[in-house]
């Protein structure tokens, strides 16, 4: 798919580490399992929030694959499982020492136990991968033997590629111990070694060690970069071995470009050896993602590519297969471990004959084939579809697709996409919302907008009008009024007068800070009612602006925003910054009170509410490409008003400008230090409590 | 409390009267069949009881039992022939254990699941007794001998006891042994001679100033000689004097060394029995007091096989540890520690007809309970599991057949089948107990034991047995040859005290009980099959006719149509920001009217027995509020449009179930009925249970607001429920929970604890209640303690749990209630596969069910009920009537009929055969259904 969804997913991303915390994962319904099925796992994608979301199941197995039934004897340890052209399989039963080969319709065709060579008879040892390309020829992964040995579909030799180490390469292989291989159409040998950290080891068709491609990129973390400077040389040899990742397993697509996997990471490599895997789906392409505490990140171990560029990735920590398609979006999932047909127990190979799946299991020694369901059937149509440019098709497809699953966004993605083409912008906003493809949408609403605009340009005009009309006539009525007095007589003013200008003169300190502030203190122009307004006000304009931002630009699960919640913690974080400037302040010869401070730092929220409450307004009405005047603004509203905070503190207590910005660093410091005190207080109370309650409890047990 | 501790095998003299007679006249009849090729049942057995159908025999030696069928001539037993010549692989007490016909697991403080097996603990040392009770015979075992070989032997005794109670019942030579093995001692007054002097020792102290005499013919020679020198010396002369002094003093240490040796062995004696005492001198006159003038015999050091040879002697004895113990304490030693652990657990077999009916009254085991020990201190040994008849027809490795459990709809265990892990499966019946259940995370998608039966086929034979009582307290637990031994075989295992591991944080844990045993009874009821009706057919069949004999399910109207099962969701909750706060809001997906509008369509295409299951309706959407009154959802409608609905579809002759949960407990706000304390089930810290949520990606459990309701509260939940609910005139009921759920109640009073049993009695009791008032009762999962009362079940397993151990999923559920009960599986649209699912329930003759939203499935994402993620009525309409149609064409033909056989044909093709002559064979890789008759052609229908 060309969606881009760069912006949703960053912002998804942002938010959903955050999110993720508090919005409980969904859960399975105890009374009623959610467990319509023939199989025994659930699958489920991800949503937009990292919260995974129950989906029919897209495979069921439907038959097992055992030595024992296949006449040849039970398959110990097997490694590797490839699927040929013409669809027979080939199973490396590597503690068998043997490669078994079974037709399409599972009947044993041979077993390869060995070779003819010119120095007579050889055996494989613990052969780990096979490959076998389009003339049948067969490329085995001899592990034990430290070779790859090519045989025709004969079986007559025709190669055996070794490593030797090459002249003016500086890498260290103790052993050549190949663990998966692909040829690509050109006649490279790839090779995926264990042990091997500088990449896929790339042979050219003579069986010539040309060099590595793909080497996985080393992203040291700031600890780790930290550390190096300081180690000795040796330390540093020796932590250069543990900080990249093996290969784990490649495959070739229809275009010969290499999957691979490594731990948790998939890479698709041009010829040239650069990734150029699409990742334009919600998450990440590492399996699971949002992972609780306590919970290990996915173990890749197999990939497969089917030719409309869907490929499953094989998870062997909780037994699982992800599929994404061409563009990183998650498709499906399905698999889970246990002592359950249908389950794994340490999966190890994944293939495809383009409609089953047959996933090998390393110590069941046995092969699970999936075949699709209706729904799994449908994705793969629709996908195909697309991909083929027949874009009616797909979406008549995915039109299917709800009926088994009507809370697909990718189904519903597929829908809008083809409403804008077909110029039904409003139908396709509504879909691409379901569908979670903010940039899409944004182009459909930017048609919309234009449609709208286009059929009520007179009443617009006419609005227009009038509001300008308004405008000019309440400014004109507004000058009219006496300026305000140069002199200002605090007492001459009181009551609800007192505050409304107290209110009004937030809009003099915004603009005059310097001035301002003197004024508000000294002059007594400003009153405390007006600054908690202005406090109040701008705090439910941050509640505002969370919940009523366009959907563009709002990332966030607008449900779950609590009022009380988001005031409380806004108008908390005021308090404690004051508390923190009057504390730091008065050890630091500064002339404000406390409630000079408190009223100063409140007139200075003012621009918040300038600013956020029009800009929330107008963003229901932007599209992603005037975001840039959206965040402007929001920007805009920071900058100023962390600007007048540092004027608020620099004038209530008469500051030079440097003395000012150190007290506002330590300001934010002292900020952190009591809420790490104010956290550790309550950690340390919940323990206490925690303590009690199980002396409690043993108590009461053991009476 | 220890009852028949030396019982033995004895037998009343009419018992035996009995069964020469018993056995003569089976000798006759055995005559007659013997050309049936009948097994013989061994010699070694004895004719216990007998009826027209089976004869039980016992092996009065081993207490196995065997059962002879009389029309086949074949025999079963409890424990596998030959066990001891055929048991390979295990050794010692886990071969034993292919003996036993009782295996049980108890807790110790310091170790849990310690096992006993009746064979090493009770046949082994004789410790039962057979005895007959009418039509059958029962045997009373005790578990754990009280006393130790060891403990026959007096450590002490008085010398005249001694005679009396041992020495004039055994022979001479043992008598003999006996005084050369024990020292006889006594204390004198001082005759003069030199006292003893034992080396760190306060003689005064020890001996408060009394003769310590040992009674040996060479000690009373000595004596005698000193004493007859010490009478000489006061006659006689100087020179005589010294020449007579010393040689006293010779005799003396002469005699002195002798005691001394003695004194020390008794020395030692005392201390190793007294737990008073710290070392060897602290030995006092007061423990050797009991010996001023009564001579006493002390066991000296006796080698291990003179040991034997004595403890041999004393069993020929009445002499009994009890009896030991009192001399000990007789003679200042602490009383003999007795093995407290301990169980006394009765069997009785009895024939019933074609059946054999094994039981074990509860109410008369027992088991240690805060028993004393010697110290006073109080000690309880919780029985914690029973695992009855382990070995009943267990079938050795070399042969051929299959366990069958019934694990959702029913999965059989090949013997000897290549498989990969498992070789041992124990699953609960009925499910899990949900107050009991604490599990951490839960992936995988099972199915539950909703039928309390077991079977197995062997060769030619085969048996099912049905758990008549305790049945929701069982696991049924098989294991394969090569588990443990040699041998496959399957069982009840009963957990009489449940109990659970209390996490008490960084400190540890603590094991908790629930108060008190289990007090019902366990029963379980074997049949026996033959041939042709030996397989899992057979066994279903059998399980059937069980049931209509026992008035629980009875054979259907035959001019019926294929049911429809219209499961409604009605409304659901969502959070909705509600003026800036998020809030729980009911929004509703079908009102009563869209539902009504629904029905209306499905009828005018032709659909006909409809079963409209309504969810949602009470206030709170499917998960409602405490249902202790009914109060409507006004999402969904008004109280008139509930009433107006009913009306229409009792009009059209559609049932009508609107549902109700009353076991879960959703929401508990301030006035409504539920009190926490009160109303929900506790587990076993005494704290209500919350009911445990598993998030779908990670399986990682979460403890939810939702609670269990206690069992005790059901009925007055019940009934204010109906009290309300009658006022709506509507027939039906739908009950969600009460039909796949038991839990527990583990309060912390024995009066007060709710065991599974009692449980599942309240749920029936509330069952009938509910059909006793007129009402029509739907429910969902279908254990059969509900069948009694269900009109209708939806939501029936169609598969098994798929465990490794399984090596075919078999219909046995199917052909239970085929023909008497109407059922469906679960949602069709909501399957994996649709068309798999069909074509199963068309060839059982089993209801359609679809799960329906009239419309705003939008409203589903991103709520707890997103699984329901393809309800949308619209998307399913045609085609479930389109395939309603096809499927009730085929119904008709066999609406009327039972399943006969069940027969797989191979590459996905399987044929049910029905006794008026149809068969329908469906194949799942072609999506073909073909009805065969009789009498014309076979008519295929595609789907």
């Amino acid at each position: 798919m060309s969606v881009r969804r760069c912006t949703a997913t960053a912002m998804a991303r942002m938010v959903g580490v955050r999110v993720s915390v508090s919005v409980a994962l969904l859960i399975v319904l105890f009374v009623q399992p959610a467990s319509a099925s023939d199989q025994p796992y659930q699958s489920y994608i991800f949503d937009q929030w990292g919260n995974p979301v129950p989906t029919p199941a897209p495979y069921v197995p439907v038959d097992v694959i055992r030595g024992e039934e296949l006449g040849a004897g039970k398959f110990n340890g097997p490694q590797d499982l490839f699927i040929a052209d013409d669809g027979s399989i080939y199973i490396a039963d590597s503690k068998n020492n043997r490669i078994v080969h079974i037709s399409k319709d599972l009947s044993l065709l041979r077993e390869i136990t060995g070779f003819e060579s010119e120095d007579g008879p050889q055996r494989l040892t613990n052969p780990a991968c096979i490959f076998v390309d389009s003339d049948g020829s067969m490329f085995i992964g001899d592990m034990g033997n430290q070779r790859v040995v090519k045989l025709d579909h004969e079986e007559n030799l025709k190669q055996i590629i070794t490593y030797t180490k090459p002249e003016g390469i500086d890498v260290q292989i103790v052993e050549f111990l190949p663990a998966r291989i692909v040829v690509d159409p050109v006649g490279r040998i790839f090779v995926a070694a264990r042990n091997v950290f500088e990449g896929l080891m790339e042979f050219n068709s003579d069986g010539e060690f040309v060099g590595f491609v793909g080497a996985p990129l080393v992203r040291p973390s700031l600890y780790d970069l930290f550390w190096y400077r300081f180690a000795t040389k040796e330390q540093r040899e020796r932590r250069a071995l543990f900080l990249p990742i093996e290969y784990t397993s490649v495959t070739l697509d229809r275009a010969g470009f290499i999957y691979a996997v490594a731990k948790d990471e998939v890479r698709r490599l041009n010829p040239t050896g650069l990734d150029v895997l699409n990742r334009q789906g919600l998450w990440p392409i590492e399996g699971d993602v949002n992972l609780p505490a306590g919970t290990n990140a996915s173990f890749l171990t197999d990939i497969t590519v089917d030719d409309y560029g869907i490929y499953h990735v094989l998870d062997s920590e909780r037994g699982r297969v992800f599929a994404y398609d061409d563009s990183g979006n998650l498709l499906y999932t399905f698999g889970t471990v246990g002592p359950y047909a249908g389950a794994f127990s340490r999966p190890r190979a994944i293939d495809g004959d383009g409609e089953r799946l047959f996933v090998l299991d390393e110590q069941r020694a046995e092969i699970t084939v999936f075949a699709p369901t209706e729904y799994g059937q449908l994705i793969h149509l629709a996908n195909k579809h697309y991909v083929l440019g027949d874009f009616e098709a797909s979406t008549e497809v995915w039109y299917q697709v709800l009926k088994y699953n009507n809370h697909l966004p990718l189904a519903y993605n597929g829908l809008g996409m083809s409403h804008l083409r077909q110029r039904d912008y409003s139908t396709a906003m509504h879909y691409l919302r379901l569908g979670n493809n903010r940039t899409q949408y944004s182009k459909a609403f930017a048609k919309y907008r234009k449609e709208v605009v286009e059929q009520n340009f007179l009443w617009i005009m006419i609005a227009v009008v009038l509001l300008v009309v308004a405008i000019i006539v309440w400014y004109k009525r507004r000058s009219i009024e006496p300026e305000i007095r140069k002199v200002y007589d605090a007492s001459s003013v009181r009551g609800w007068r007192r505050i409304a200008s107290g209110l009004q003169y937030a809009l003099h300190v915004i603009v005059n800070p310097v001035d301002g502030f003197w004024d508000l203190r000294y002059e007594d122009r400003g009153n405390m009612p007006a600054a908690m307004i202005i406090l109040l006000l701008a705090s439910l304009s941050l509640v505002f602006m969370k919940q009523y931002t366009g959907y563009l630009f709002n990332p966030r699960d607008v449900s779950q925003i609590n009022v009380f919640g988001e005031v409380g913690t806004t108008v908390a974080t005021f308090f404690l910054w004051c508390a923190i400037n009057w504390a730091l302040t008065t050890l630091m010869e500064g002339k404000g009170s406390f409630s000079d401070i408190v009223m100063a730092t409140a007139y200075a929220l003012t621009p918040l509410i300038l600013i956020n409450v029009p800009i929330t307004i107008l963003s229901n009405f932007m599209t992603l490409e005037e975001g840039s005047y959206y965040y402007f603004f929001r920007g805009l509203s920071v900058l100023w008003t962390g600007i007048l905070i540092f004027f608020a503190t620099m004038i209530t207590h008469h500051y030079t400008p440097g003395k000012t910005a150190g007290t506002c660093v330590l300001n934010i410091v002292g900020m952190g230090v009591v809420v790490f005190l104010g956290l550790l207080f309550f950690n340390m109370v919940s323990m206490l409590t925690e303590y009690t309650v199980t002396v409690y409890r043993e108590i009461v047990f053991r009476l | 409390m220890y009852p028949h501790e030396n019982g033995g095998t004895h037998v009343k003299r009419q018992g035996v009267v009995l069964s020469i007679v018993l056995s003569l006249t089976l000798m006759f009849t055995s005559v007659c069949r013997a050309d049936s090729g009948a097994h013989e049942v061994p010699g070694n057995m004895e004719l216990v009881a007998q009826n027209e159908f089976l004869s039980l025999y016992i092996d009065r030696a081993t207490t196995e039992i065997a059962v002879l069928e009389h029309s086949s001539g074949r025999v079963w037993y409890s424990n596998p022939q030959d066990w001891n010549k055929l048991e390979t692989q295990a050794r010692g007490t886990a071969k034993e254990q292919l003996g036993a016909q009782l295996l049980i697991t108890y807790d110790r403080s310091d170790r849990r699941n310690r096992e006993m097996n009746n064979y090493s603990d009770s046949i082994m040392h004789g410790l039962f007794e057979i005895r007959e009770i009418e039509n059958g015979v029962r045997v009373d075992y005790t578990l754990g001998r009280r006393w130790k070989d060891e403990d026959y032997l007096p450590v002490v005794i008085e010398k005249t006891r001694l005679e009396e109670r041992i020495l004039s019942s055994v022979s001479e030579k043992e008598a003999r042994e006996f005084t050369q093995r024990y020292h006889l001692v006594y204390l004198r007054q001082p005759t003069g001679i030199a006292p003893l002097e034992l080396q760190g020792m306060d003689m005064k102290a020890l001996l408060g100033g009394y003769e310590f005499v040992v009674v040996t013919d060479q000690a009373e020679a000595l004596t005698a000689q000193i004493l007859d020198l010490r009478a000489k010396l006061n006659t006689a002369t100087e020179p005589e004097k010294e020449e007579l002094t010393s040689q006293i003093v010779r005799l003396e240490s002469q005699l002195n060394s002798i005691k001394s040796k003695v004194a020390w062995e008794i020395l030692e004696v005392i201390y190793s029995n007294r737990a008073d005492l710290e070392s060897m001198s602290e030995v006092r006159f007061e423990h050797l007091e009991h010996l001023i003038d009564t001579p006493t015999y002390y066991m000296g050091r006796v080698p291990v096989f003179a040991r034997t040879n004595l403890i041999d002697a004393v069993k020929t004895t009445d002499y009994s540890p009890d009896d030991a113990s009192d001399d000990r304490v007789a003679c200042n030693l602490d009383p003999l520690q007795p093995n407290l652990e301990t169980f006394f657990i009765p069997i009785e077999y009895r024939l019933d007809k074609d059946s054999l009916v094994v039981r074990v009254p509860m109410s008369e085991v027992i088991y240690p309970l805060e028993v004393l020990d010697n110290q006073g201190a109080k000690h309880t040994y919780p029985l914690h599991t029973i695992a009855l008849l382990p070995y009943f027809g267990a079938a050795h490795r070399d042969k051929n057949g299959y366990i069958f459990m019934p694990d959702g709809s029913g999965a059989l265990i090949r013997f000897g089948s290549p498989k990969y892990t498992l070789t041992y499966l124990s699953t609960p019946v009925y499910g899990r107990d949900l107050t009991e259940d604490n599990r951490a995370q839960q992936l995988v998608l099972t199915e539950q034991v909703c039928m309390p039966v077991y079977g197995m086929k062997t060769e030619d034979t085969a048996f099912i047995a049905i758990i008549e009582k305790g049945e929701p307290l069982a696991r049924i637990s098989a294991v394969k040859a090569g588990f443990s031994n040699s041998f496959n075989s399957v069982c009840p295992q009963f957990n009489v005290i449940p109990r659970a591991d209390l996490s008490l944080g960084p400190i540890g844990s603590v094991v908790v009980y629930q108060k008190r045993i289990y007090q019902g009874d366990i029963q379980v009821r074997f049949k026996f099959l033959v041939g042709e009706d030996a397989d899992y057919v057979g066994m279903a069949r059998s399980y059937q006719e069980y049931l209509v004999s026992q008035g629980h399910l009875r054979r259907l109207e035959p001019d019926r149509d294929l049911p429809f099962y219209l499961s409604v969701v009605g409304s659901i909750a969502r959070d909705e920001p509600v003026l800036g706060v998020p809030r729980e809001v009911i929004r509703s997906l079908t009102t009563f009217e869209q539902a009504s509008e629904i029905v209306e369509r499905l009828l005018q295409s032709g659909v006909r027995n409809i079963k409209v299951r309504y969810q949602g309706w009470l206030k709170g959407g499917p998960e409602h509020i405490f249902p202790d009154r009914v109060e409507i959802e006004r999402a969904v409608g008004s109280k008139e449009g509930l009433v107006n609905l009913a009306t229409m579809l009792e009009g059209n002759g559609v049932e009508f179930y609107p549902e109700v949960n009353f076991l879960a407990v959703f929401r508990n706000s301030m006035f409504d009925g539920f009190n926490t304390r009160r109303d929900a089930a506790q587990y076993f810290d005494n704290r209500p249970k919350r009911i445990t949520e598993y998030d779908i990606a990670f399986g990682i459990s979460s403890s939810s607001e939702k609670y269990l309701l206690s069992p005790r509260s059901l009925s007055r939940v019940v009934s204010s429920f109906f009290e309300d609910y009658s006022e709506y005139g509507i027939g039906g009921i739908g009950l969600q929970c009460l039909g796949s759920m038991v839990n527990s109640d583990f309060r912390n009073k024995p009066e007060t604890v709710i065991d599974r049993q009692q449980s599942a009695d309240i749920i029936r009791e509330q069952l009938a209640q509910i059909n006793a008032a007129g009402y029509d009762v739907l429910v969902v999962g279908g254990n059969a303690l509900s069948y009694p009362f269900a009109k209708s079940i939806v939501g029936a397993p169609f598969r098994s749990s798929y465990h490794d151990i399984f090596d075919e999923t078999v219909p046995f559920y199917q052909l239970v209630l085929s023909g008497h009960m109407e059922y469906a599986g679960r949602p069709l649209n909501m399957v994996s596969d649709y068309r798999k699912t069909l074509l199963q329930s068309i060839s059982f003759g089993a209801g359609l069910h679809f799960e329906w939203a009239y419309g705003n499935t939008d409203l589903l994402i991103n709520t707890d009920f997103d699984h329901l993620y393809a309800i949308s009525f619209e998307d399913w309409f045609e085609q479930a009537v389109a395939d309603y149609q096809k499927a009730s064409a085929i119904f008709a033909m066999i609406r009327d009929a039972q399943i006969l056989d069940y027969i797989e044909l191979g590459d996905g093709e399987y044929v049910t055969k029905y006794d008026n002559g149809c068969s329908i064979s469906v194949n799942y890789r072609q999506g073909t259904v073909t009805v065969h008759r009789e009498s014309s052609e076979s008519v295929v229908y595609e789907f």
